[in-house]
């Protein structure tokens, strides 16, 4: 965070630099590798829970943060997939954030969009739709680089958290790790 | 020349057994066996739950997939989709989702023969209490530790993947989400965006968030048992292995360029051709059926004039809402007094019927993926005026 910008002439660059400068450095290597540890981890952790029934009253509202948890750690990872502002990242990214344009009413190419209008001008459209509020722009472009990288390390790492002291508190007031009770 | 015969039987690049089993793999990779077999296996798994998971024949199991994944592995096509960095979890999570899922299902046959014989389950000793400082604390530095560890070796061991830079006009083919959201990719080949996209992934999270709220069932409370949660365990286990994992490894192993369906040891040619031609239930209704049926008085062709007021639209599209509608509101009423009476009874009927909405859209997406793949069918119901198309 010190040393990448998030800007579309120096992110690539920033993430160059930091395997060039930096000697034996192995932090990148960590977060992603992490990353998709933590996503492995979180889903074998839903099916443990699964198939002890820990989700069964009175754990059922943990269950319910949990499931938020989950879709949050698979936002995150999303979001953070695309900051190194490579071949891989735009791509995935764009394949991903299609579908934000095929919501139904709010994406200019799903359902019902069409319908949303004032005397025959469409409020929805490609420079008004949910996409375009994702990505700040009608590509994955600068736009969406800042996005994602705001979302990515401040907005959804301060509502997991927050999840996250819930979470666990919801654990010893509900009897504990999943025991019978 | 001993040698010779001995390479040509391990190495899997070319000629002897090694190719001839290959072809064999490639051809059984079309999804329309390699996803029907998941499934079997899947059944035959839950029904011998008490067998497979018994160590010795696990560690077989294990075993076997092991030797022939590493065996795949010297295959020079493979071994370029496996190797790639971000393809990496993928072996892992495969590895790590097995080693859990025998745990769990070991863990629960042991419970249920206690049952059986009146004795205590696992987790009964469990009670003790320990002190969270420093029994907890310390058991979680160690884990701490040893997860930095395995960190750190894999970072040493595989460079984070960094490709050219972002180029708007250089468009990849395949185009592919990152590995976690594969499955849901696949779905586009069969649905419109809306609902592969946005309708679908929110089902999946409404459907995890309801779930203590439908299942009643008040046993299994906490504890690993099979046999007090037959059928809740036998539809979540369908949903969680065949419709995310199996299709996060069809959307990886198996889809190459312009997203065609390809074996894991084949080449990714960008030039093969699939011709498609695929047909609604509309077009077999109205086209295929009468000139099929050969009669004088029904001759094929789309409906062009409305009847009675109904748009012509409407008629042309009438097989396909009999159908949906058939699946959607008829067929749960019919279970409802019939094979799921129990389940009936005892959730009411509000659950019932939030639990068939779910399941309705959790067992379409297969039903729709094999008519795909069997008879390229396209949509059920093709109301493109209205933009519903099913």
């Amino acid at each position: 965070m010190f040393y990448y910008r998030p800007v579309v002439e120096y992110a690539y660059a920033d993430i160059i630099s930091l395997r060039a400068h930096v000697t034996l450095g192995l932090m990148r290597e960590i977060h992603r590798w992490g990353a998709h540890a933590m996503v492995i981890a979180i889903w074998l952790h839903m099916l443990r829970v699964f198939l002890t029934g820990s989700y069964k009253p009175p754990r059922e509202f943990n269950w319910g943060v949990g499931v938020i948890l989950l879709v949050l750690t698979l936002l995150l990872s999303f979001t953070g997939y695309l900051l190194p502002w490579d071949q891989l990242a735009i791509w995935a990214i764009t394949v991903g954030s299609n579908m934000a344009r095929a919501h139904p009413f709010v994406g200019h190419e799903g359902p019902g969009a069409s319908l949303l209008a004032i005397g025959g001008v469409p409020l929805i459209h490609a420079g008004s739709d949910a996409r375009f509020l994702l990505l700040g722009g009608t590509s994955v472009g600068p736009g969406a680089l800042m996005r994602f990288y705001v979302l990515h390390c401040i907005f959804i790492p301060l509502v997991a958290s927050v999840l996250i002291a819930v979470h666990f508190w919801r654990i010893r007031k509900d009897g504990g790790i999943s025991g019978p009770l | 020349m001993v040698t010779m015969n001995f390479y040509n039987l391990l190495a899997s690049d070319e000629g002897g057994i090694a190719s001839a089993i290959k072809a064999k793999l490639n051809a059984w990779s079309d999804p329309k066996y390699f996803v029907t077999a998941t499934v079997v296996l899947l059944i035959l798994a839950l029904i011998t739950y008490r067998r497979w998971t018994k160590p010795r024949n696990a560690a077989l199991l294990g075993l076997f997939f092991l030797a022939f994944y590493v065996w795949s592995a010297t295959d020079r096509n493979f071994i370029k989709i496996i190797a790639k960095p971000d393809n990496v979890p993928i072996t892992i999570m495969l590895v790590a989702t097995a080693v859990v899922t025998w745990l769990a299902f070991r863990q629960a046959a042991i419970n249920d023969e206690r049952m059986e014989r009146g004795e205590p389950l696992i987790e009964s000793g469990a009670d003790d209490k320990v002190l969270v400082w420093p029994d907890l604390v310390y058991t979680e530095l160690i884990c701490l530790i040893l997860c930095s560890v395995v960190l750190v070796v894999w970072a040493i061991l595989l460079k984070a993947p960094l490709e050219p830079a972002a180029n708007p006009t250089n468009i990849p083919n395949p185009s592919k989400a990152p590995w976690y959201f594969l499955g849901l990719q696949e779905l586009l080949v069969y649905f419109d965006p809306w609902i592969a996209g946005v309708l679908l992934p929110l089902l999946i999270i409404q459907g995890l968030v309801v779930l203590p709220y439908i299942d009643k069932n008040p046993r299994g409370n906490g504890y690993y048992s099979f046999k007090e949660r037959k059928f809740v365990i036998s539809v979540f286990m369908f949903g969680w292995v065949i419709m995310w994992i199996v299709l996060i490894v069809l959307g990886t192993f198996l889809r190459g360029p312009n997203w065609n369906i390809f074996g894991p040891y084949e080449i990714w040619d960008p030039h093969r051709l699939a011709a498609l031609l695929n047909v609604n239930v509309s077009d077999i209704f109205w086209v295929v059926l009468p000139s099929w049926l050969d009669m004088s008085w029904w001759k094929p062709g789309l409906p062009t004039e409305s009847f009675m007021g109904i748009p012509a639209y409407l008629i042309r599209e009438s097989p396909g809402w009999i159908l949906l509608g058939f699946y959607f509101a008829v067929l749960p009423g019919l279970l409802a007094v019939t094979f799921f009476k129990k389940i009936y009874k005892d959730i009411g009927f509000i659950r019932y019927a939030i639990f068939w909405s779910l399941m309705s859209w959790m067992f379409l997406v297969p039903i729709k993926m094999v008519l795909r793949w069997g008879f390229n069918l396209k949509y059920f119901l093709a109301q493109t005026e209205w933009f519903f198309n099913v």
